[in-house]
């Protein structure tokens, strides 16, 4: 058995106070995440701080279609996991996983602005990546 | 394959015979677990004597994933979904007696890096709430 626990996003603030109504927009806090030697992986997002009083913001871990054939575009895969913040909800972990056959991670949030009041979120992230055997992983 | 016993709680006396008539009171019985190694984690409650009242109330076991971070350490990051309660423990429950129940450790919800572990003692009548419980996780990988 082997284990590795990697911090994805240090404590970090995201503020979509200043995006305009109506619009989503899609923040890649972290990419192309190499799990090629793990086949379990768990995510735990903290949220440090949070006020969702002007809209909506979505968190997902995905499956990375890096290519080397195209390295500057991002290929968005499948979701792992994907949760959306639950308002007032401030000093808790969202966690879950599963089998992840993808070798390439990535997370981003996504935030839907739907008033002028605030809207931002301070979090940090760590993935779990566990393989049942050692000789599999260097 | 390896495996291991984590001891979580010595063989102790949880004595919630104060509590007024239709409360609750909550008692960490162990924090930051670290079991983020392991792809099997059972907890095993062993109830070594019951001095429960027939009737005065219950006692559970629950848990709830938890997280911590080194960047605001003073903080204890409880799972979104709160606690979840395993077999409560009444005056019907003959001891010594135990109980195995698995943590999650795959899927969602399921408890990531860290776990903790609470006793909820219930009163609804008047009477004794008393037992000897010990914890522990049998984990497996």
């Amino acid at each position: 058995m082997s284990a590795r626990r990697i911090q994805v996003i240090p404590k970090r603030v995201y503020d979509f106070s200043r995006l305009q109504l109506g619009i989503n927009q899609t923040v890649i806090a972290a990419e192309r995440i190499d799990v090629t030697e793990y086949v379990e992986v768990m995510f735990c997002t903290r949220i440090h701080a949070l006020d969702l009083s002007g809209g909506t913001i979505l968190g997902e871990v995905y499956f990375d279609g890096h290519s080397v054939d195209d390295p500057g575009a991002t290929f968005v895969g499948t979701w792992l996991g994907a949760v959306a913040l639950v308002p007032g909800l401030a000093q808790v972990a969202y966690t879950g996983g599963a089998v992840c056959p993808a070798p390439f991670l990535g997370v981003r949030l996504i935030a839907n602005r739907l008033s002028g009041a605030p809207l931002n979120v301070t979090l940090s992230a760590d993935l779990i990546l566990r393989c049942p055997d050692d000789a599999l992983t260097t | 394959m390896a495996a291991a016993v984590l001891a979580l709680m010595e063989k102790r006396v949880l004595d919630f015979s104060s509590l007024i008539t239709g409360s609750s009171l909550d008692v960490v019985v162990a924090q930051r677990v670290e079991i983020w190694t392991w792809r099997e984690v059972a907890l095993k409650t062993r109830l070594h004597s019951n001095s429960i009242a027939s009737g005065a109330g219950s006692i559970q076991i629950g848990w709830a994933p938890e997280s911590w971070s080194e960047q605001e350490p003073d903080v204890a990051f409880i799972g979104v979904a709160g606690f979840t309660f395993l077999t409560a423990m009444d005056s019907t429950i003959v001891a010594p007696r135990t109980f195995v129940d698995s943590i999650p450790v795959l899927g969602s919800p399921a408890c990531s890096d860290y776990v903790r572990l609470i006793a909820r003692g219930t009163r609804s009548a008047t009477g004794t709430i008393k037992a000897e419980l010990s914890l522990e996780f049998d984990c497996k990988s």
